[in-house]
């Protein structure tokens, strides 16, 4: 009993230090504030599970998102059916030439949306990505991991890592062009 | 490399993936092919978006772990506990001890105060209270008499 609190206070003292970034990404992974609790939640009860295969001599952040990664794949099919569902994502990119998906150089009506506007239209294109590409895009542009380390935490090689960001962040860019083209997002 | 190379690489060359090898032909094209400028600028464009998103921290008081405290011991419990605890908690315990004490606990006939039952019987006697026929001249009589000779 009290080995197991203390594993429970270790694993707190480390959460205190990383709590925030993996609620980040739990938060832009299920694009809701409820879902995110609930991401970050079970991962930390399993955390506290399996806590006696966490090796002390690496760092605890990457353990934990690989956790946290697992229980989302994990749940993803409640979550997806839940979203907007993402069947054709993968056809969104057939038939197009980068030149027409890729932007150019200038800031487009893009950067001038107010903050609040830009971040529900990429949370909402982020929501549509299917779930692999979804962590990938999640863990590099926004959490920062470089590819061997999200390679790890997925337990995936680099090269699929690699493609999948690749496709990931072309789709985002397809969504965004398809929101501003519907009127959905207004440039202020 | 006179050949664009693949938007996934530069998509690579974006994040700085690539291998030393594979950057410098890549960085070489892409210094004079604008086609590959604007995918690569592309990229870098949804990279510092997403990473411009503005960053989520944890819920005021809500923390990931269920909230758990090691059990203490009674003697750790006792000396924390404050009075409002412990007192009626004391006091339900007694409770409980008493009542067990008088449900479970057999009346063995020593404990029946015969002096005072035999007093009883004598005045019962005096008063003409019992019925003769029943009690006073009965096998209860003879007990009582017996009784008092082993006295």
């Amino acid at each position: 009993m009290r080995r197991d609190a203390s594993k429970a206070a270790l694993l707190a003292d480390h959460l205190g230090r990383c709590g925030d970034a993996a609620y980040n990404a739990a938060y832009r992974l299920t694009g809701n504030d409820s879902d995110a609790r609930d991401l970050v939640q079970q991962a930390a009860v399993k955390a506290l599970s399996h806590f006696d295969q966490f090796d002390r001599a690496r760092s605890f952040e990457p353990w934990f998102f690989t956790i946290l990664h697992h229980v989302f794949l994990d749940t993803v099919k409640r979550y997806d059916r839940r979203h907007v569902v993402s069947l054709d994502a993968e056809t969104l990119l057939e038939g197009a030439s980068w030149t027409d998906i890729l932007p150019s150089r200038e800031p487009g009506p893009l950067e001038e949306l107010d903050q609040k506007e830009l971040e529900e239209t990429m949370q909402r294109s982020l929501n549509r990505l299917p779930a692999d590409y979804r962590a990938a895009v999640v863990l590099s542009d926004i959490e920062g991991f470089a590819y061997d380390e999200i390679a790890a935490i997925t337990d995936s090689p680099v090269g699929t890592v690699r493609s999948r960001i690749h496709r990931g962040r072309a789709m985002l860019r397809k969504m965004l062009e398809t929101y501003q083209m519907a009127g959905e997002v207004r440039p202020s | 490399m006179t050949h664009h190379p693949d938007s996934e690489v530069l998509s690579a060359f974006a994040d700085q993936e690539l291998s030393l090898e594979e950057r410098a032909p890549v960085a070489a094209h892409v210094a004079s092919c604008p086609p590959c400028q604007d995918s690569l600028a592309g990229f870098q464009r949804i990279k510092s978006l997403a990473g411009a998103l503005p960053r989520k921290t944890l819920p005021e008081g809500w923390s990931p772990l269920p909230q758990t405290r090691p059990i203490p011991s009674p003697w750790e419990w006792l000396k924390n506990a404050r009075p409002t605890v412990w007192a009626p908690a004391l006091g339900f315990a007694l409770l409980l001890a008493v009542t067990a004490g008088w449900l479970f606990f057999p009346k063995h006939p020593e404990t029946i105060p015969l002096e005072a039952l035999l007093a009883a019987h004598d005045r019962y006697l005096d008063e003409g209270l019992l019925p003769p026929a029943d009690l006073s001249s009965g096998s209860f009589s003879a007990k009582l008499a017996s009784y008092e000779e082993s006295e």
